[in-house]
């Protein structure tokens, strides 16, 4: 059916209805000129031509959608029985509105905590491979170890690999602590992200490193160093990176940070 | 098919259609006239055929059809595959029997 039916139905309905009269008028002129009085021409035309009614509305259903035109009138019918109670329907559609509400809500909080992607370059790309210790009848395994790492890192030139282990508490003040954690210096690199403000060097891993360097979060920098925005280069403020490690600390051996 | 066939010797508005479907079977097919008017709408919105209202030999506004190429074309294709089935039953029933 031509979209054109389905808008013009209505002028389509009147044009049927003047064309079905047209037949009427023409075939009531053969009844006469065979002889038969104007009304029993009247009565027997219309008995050829049968149920017009029926012939219009075929007609109108053939340019229809009828799934449209029966979810619209399922539509109008809601309307009425809703208004005929109306307090009723409000509490409905409220119970109803607050509900998809709610579990908008707290698929929005799951989708966010549980299925955001991480906030690094390609993170689909990203595998994390733990290490552990299994409990044999005999003996202990250990499951992956430094050395795998370094194999596989020499088995497969083009995936990058970076060690990640957990580290100790650090001592801030006499009531504050920091988790830290041990990283080589791909680890920023295979994120894909670069630390705002500083960065190790290749010095800073050397096997005779006494000074071990350290990164805080932008959280921590900001909170406990007192950082703000970080005057680049050209003397404008630059926006904190989220998750970021963002300062550049020197640790000496008791492990208490001191800004350099 | 019929309505198609109807339309080759020229446009038609639909009482004559279905005069001509009823003299030319011999009064054999006998159609209620207003049935024939969604079958012409049906074959219109297929392209078959085209609509205009012009006037009759009556002097009266009538809407006429004509064959369009497609219609033709429909047409040829149809009784191609009446005249088929028509033989196939035809070998079916065989020879009259006595």
């Amino acid at each position: 059916m031509p979209w054109s039916h389905l808008w013009r139905r209505r002028e389509r309905d009147e044009e049927l209805v003047r064309e079905l009269d047209s037949y009427l008028a023409h075939e009531i002129d053969d009844q006469v000129a065979a002889g038969r009085t104007l009304e029993e021409a009247q009565i027997a035309a219309n008995r050829k031509l049968g149920n017009v009614t029926r012939v219009r509305e075929e007609v109108y259903e053939m340019n229809s959608l009828r799934q449209v035109e029966s979810l619209g009138r399922d539509v109008r019918q809601a309307i009425r029985a809703l208004s005929r109670t109306p307090w009723y329907s409000f509490t409905v559609i409220t119970v109803v509105a607050l509900g998809i509400a709610l579990a908008t809500t707290v698929f929005a909080v799951v989708d966010g905590v549980l299925f955001e992607p991480l906030p690094y370059e390609r993170p689909r790309n990203l595998y994390s491979v733990s290490g552990g210790f299994r409990r044999l009848p005999d003996f202990v395994m250990q499951t992956v170890s430094l050395p795998d790492v370094r194999a596989w890192m020499t088995a497969a030139p083009d995936v990058r690999f970076t060690t990640f282990s957990i580290g100790g508490l650090l001592t801030i003040s006499d009531n504050e602590y920091l988790r830290s954690a041990d990283v080589d210096p791909h680890f920023f690199d295979v994120l894909g992200v670069q630390p705002l403000f500083g960065g190790f060097r290749p010095d800073d891993f050397g096997p005779r490193t006494t000074v071990r360097p350290a990164l805080v979060t932008y959280r921590v920098w900001q909170r406990r160093f007192g950082g703000g925005l970080h005057p680049d280069r050209s003397g404008r403020g630059r926006p904190p990176h989220r998750g970021c490690a963002a300062r550049r600390l020197r640790l000496p051996a008791s492990g208490r940070p001191v800004c350099p | 098919m019929l309505v198609l066939r109807t339309l080759v010797f020229g446009p038609a508005h639909g009482h004559t259609v279905a005069h001509v479907i009823e003299k030319t079977s011999e009064d054999a097919l006998q159609i209620e006239h207003g049935s024939l008017y969604p079958a012409l709408h049906r074959l219109e919105a297929r392209g078959f055929i085209a609509s205009f209202w012009g006037t009759s030999e009556n002097n009266r506004k009538a809407k006429y059809y004509r064959l369009t190429a497609s219609g033709r074309r429909d047409l040829s294709r149809e009784r191609g595959r009446w005249e088929s089935l028509v033989q196939a039953v035809t070998r079916v029933l065989g020879p009259a029997m006595e």
